[in-house]
Formats: C-alpha cells, structure tokens, sequence
C-alpha cells in the first residue's frame, strides 16, 4: 500500500517537473525579439574585459539574497598571464575558422558573374512556418536577369499571374492579376493570403546579401558538396548572422559552381513578422535563357 | 588592440546570441521569477565565457552551459531555501533531457529548434490554442483569464496545466518519431 502511494507521489512530483519545463519552453517561445534584445545588450554591458576580474553586478532584488556573487576575483598573476593566453588563442582560432579567405573570393566571383546581363531561370520555394498556422509552402519562377531586373511568378498563387519586380532603389513594385502598388502604399489589394511580404522581395536582392555576406556573417566553407539529385561537385558556403538584424536572413547557404562562378543554389532562412515565423527561401539555378526587356515591364503581364 | 577588442567582443556577442534561448529556458524551469532567472543566466554566460579554455570541444557546448548553470543553481537554493527557486535533480534531468531532445532538431538557432513545440500548439483545439496565446504572448495572468472566459482562477490553471501535459506527450511522441 505505502509502496503504491510512494509510486504515485514519484508520478505526481514528476508530472509537475515535466509542467514547469514546459512551461519554460512556453515562455521561450512566446517571447518578443525586443525582450530578447534587451536582455542580450543588458549581459553585454557587462562583457568581461581581459583584463582581471569583471565583478558580475546583481540587480538590487536579487544581491540581498546572497547567491549572485559568484566570481572570485583572480589574485594570482600566472593564471591571468594563462587566461589572456588562451583568450588570443581561441580568439584568433575562431575568428581564422568563421571567416576563410578561399570563401569571400567565392563570393565576390559569384556576385560579379551573378551582375552580368543574361537572364537565369530560378525554381523557387519558399515556405513559411508560423507558430499556430499550418506550414505554408509556395512555388515560383524567378526569372532574373540583371539586378534591377527580375521577375517572380507564383504558379499557384490565386491570382495568376502573380509576378514581383524591383529595382535597386527598393522601390519595389508588384503586380498580379487585378492590382499593383509600389511599395509606399499600403499591401491594400495585394493577395496576403500567399503569404509573401516585403522581407521576402527583398531577399531576391542577391547582390545586396552577396556584399554583405564576407563582412556581417560568420561563413563555413565546404569546398566538395553535391545537391541533393545532382553529381556536379560545387563549392558550398553557409553564413550565420553575427549580429540580430530584423531586416537581413539569419542563415544563408550559397551553392556555386567552382567551374563556371554561377550560383547553383540559394537557400535564405529568417524571421519575419512578430519573431514566431520563419521564412526559408530556395532558389535553384535552371536553365540561361535570352529573353528581351519588354518581358519585364508590367505591360507584357496584363 | 583596440581591434582586437571589439572583434573578442563579437564573439563574446556571438557566443550570447547562439545560447541564450535554450539556456534560458533551462533556468526558467526552476525559477517564476524572472529577475533571478536573469540573473542566473547572465552568472552562468560570463562564467562560461572566462572558463571557455575548460570547454572540451568534442562535447555539447550547451550541455555544458547547462552545467554551470545547474551549480550556480543549487549553491543559490543551498544558501537559502527561497521558496521561488525550486531545485531539485528530477527536475534537472526532465529539463535536459526534453532541451536536448529539442536540440537535436537540427536547425540553427534556438527559435527554430522550438518549431517541435510549435507544431504540437498548432495541432491543438482552437480554444487551448486561444488559451495558450492569451497566457503566453499576451501575457495574461490566470486571474485575468478568468474574468474573460468566465470560470474560476483555479480551473484556468487546471485547463493549462491539461494542455502542457499535452504538448509534453506531443513533443515526447514528436521526437520518439524522429528518432525512430
């Protein structure tokens, strides 16, 4: 008998274990990115110097309570000497491994073939996953022919054709079926349901992100990769976001072709919205095809 | 050197972002309070941070983080019995277990990783969904929630207690079938 409850008191505290962890990964999950941001500038005002010892300031709630302070402060000058030893090595260590030259020359060819004036047929899936809506997932064609000039045709989008262009000066403009407005005005008329937003036009500005990726990312070259279905041996680079921006992917993978520069895959993942939705964006190279001017006017799509 | 600085600095700034979420999160399993859950979790990231030559590169680098964090737990719960800072070492192995099967998810960062949780409040009923949003995003208090739907305080926290349960068996099943 005694047994028996003993079991179920086991069952019981175990249950309430189990509710506070998800609890705590409810409220992870629902927290807004400026909490977040705030709480990341808060510890890094308190980024330890090199230099002796950073004594970890508690908050007044939380010092008469005894626990907070937790560092010692170093007395012998042998381990400082060692701990700023170390610090430079894994310093230098990280910063040669997140940044390879071979990397930012890739880039640089591949954004330079990318601006030449032929038009490249891309197939496009973005999809888009949001905390209590279902996984949506869109195809498209981006036909891009310089970097002022590109189309995305949705084929299954409920308006058809639903095609997006921009220019440089991010005057974006978009058209489909029934309407078509620049950016300044409000998405008023424009299909939201195809859950395509500002964030994701301006992830087609390739060479936007190609300049950025060298300098505000951390990149991890892989020099012999294979696409899923596909033998060619190409160069395969991922960048990681240093630092939070709202406005930029968090994660970009860049697939070239070593032979020719031209890039191969792109895929682009971000948050967009309120931080709770992640967008990925994959566009594959297929085919070069010649295709004048005027198929990028509006004109030639009503 | 003064280069050198600001470039230690971002990777003092990367090794923040990369980790905080799940961190947090495994602080907050023993904490409702969210000033000493801080404070926890800014102790346990300059700990690391100095400490990072200790750090064996073959092993999870947020397993370890978790480590620190679990110590400067129990020494604070040791200290003084504070009734808002409940330790206890099931509770420990719950939480790293569940963070380190919602690691294993393999996305890159945190937010991501919790797409599993996501998932399983997506498949929810409207109304726990409606219930999770109001407590969680909104931030509403049970007290608060009670007043709105119309029943007591208590069976609000019933009611949500209910579905945790069932988000954990959604998350457990979630995993077993990702790990065959």
């Amino acid at each position: 008998m005694s047994e028996k409850r003993g079991a179920n008191d086991k069952q019981i505290h175990e249950r309430s274990d189990r509710d506070a962890v998800m609890d705590s990964l409810l409220v992870s999950l629902h927290e807004q990115p400026s909490e977040r941001e705030e709480r990341v500038q808060r510890l890094l005002a308190k980024y330890p110097q090199r230099r002796g010892s950073t004594r970890i300031g508690t908050t007044p709630m939380a010092r008469p309570q005894g626990y907070a302070t937790l560092f010692r402060q170093r007395t012998s000058r042998v381990r400082l000497v060692f701990a700023l030893a170390t610090m430079m090595l894994v310093t230098c260590g990280v910063y040669l491994a997140v940044a390879p030259p071979s990397a930012q020359a890739a880039f640089a060819r591949a954004a330079t073939v990318l601006n030449q004036p032929v038009t490249r047929v891309f197939d496009v899936d973005i999809t888009t996953q949001g905390v209590v809506q279902e996984m949506r997932e869109l195809s498209a064609t981006l036909y891009r022919q310089s970097t002022e000039r590109f189309l995305l045709n949705f084929e299954n989008a409920r308006v058809n054709p639903c095609i997006v262009a921009g220019n440089t000066q991010r005057n974006w403009i978009r058209f489909g079926g029934r309407t078509w407005l620049s950016d300044e005005e409000s998405n008023e008329g424009f299909p939201n349901y195809t859950w395509f937003d500002l964030v994701a036009v301006r992830q087609l500005h390739f060479s936007k992100l190609f300049d950025e990726l060298p300098t505000d990312y951390d990149l991890r070259w892989l020099d012999d990769a294979m696409l899923p279905g596909d033998s060619k041996h190409l160069h395969r680079i991922e960048a990681i976001r240093r630092h939070y921006d709202a406005t930029m992917p968090r994660r970009v993978v860049v697939w070239i072709d070593p032979d020719s520069d031209v890039t191969q895959q792109i895929e682009v993942s971000m948050h967009v919205a309120d931080f709770s939705i992640i967008r990925t964006f994959v566009a594959r190279f297929r085919e070069e095809v010649p295709l004048d001017e005027s198929f990028f006017q509006l004109e030639s799509h009503r | 050197m003064h280069q050198h600085h600001d470039r230690d600095r971002k990777i003092f700034e990367v090794f923040v972002r990369e980790n905080e979420g799940a961190l947090l999160a495994y602080i907050r399993t023993f904490t409702r309070d969210a000033q000493i859950a801080e404070d926890l979790f800014q102790e346990t990231m300059l700990i690391a941070w100095r400490k990072f030559d200790e750090f064996d590169s073959c092993g999870s680098l947020s397993a370890w983080l978790r480590g620190i964090a679990k110590n400067l737990i129990r020494n604070a719960w040791r200290k003084q019995s504070n009734d808002r800072l409940v330790f206890n070492e099931s509770t420990a192995i719950i939480a790293q277990n569940t963070i380190e099967a919602v690691e294993t998810e393999g996305s890159d960062t945190w937010l991501e990783r919790l797409s599993v949780l996501s998932d399983c409040i997506s498949r929810l009923p409207m109304r726990s969904r409606e219930l999770v949003t109001a407590r969680y995003a909104d931030k509403r208090t049970a007290d608060e929630l009670a007043l709105s739907v119309g029943i007591s305080a208590e069976a609000v926290r019933k009611r949500l207690q209910r579905i945790r349960e069932q988000l954990a068996d959604c998350i457990e099943r979630h995993l077993g079938e990702a790990t065959g």
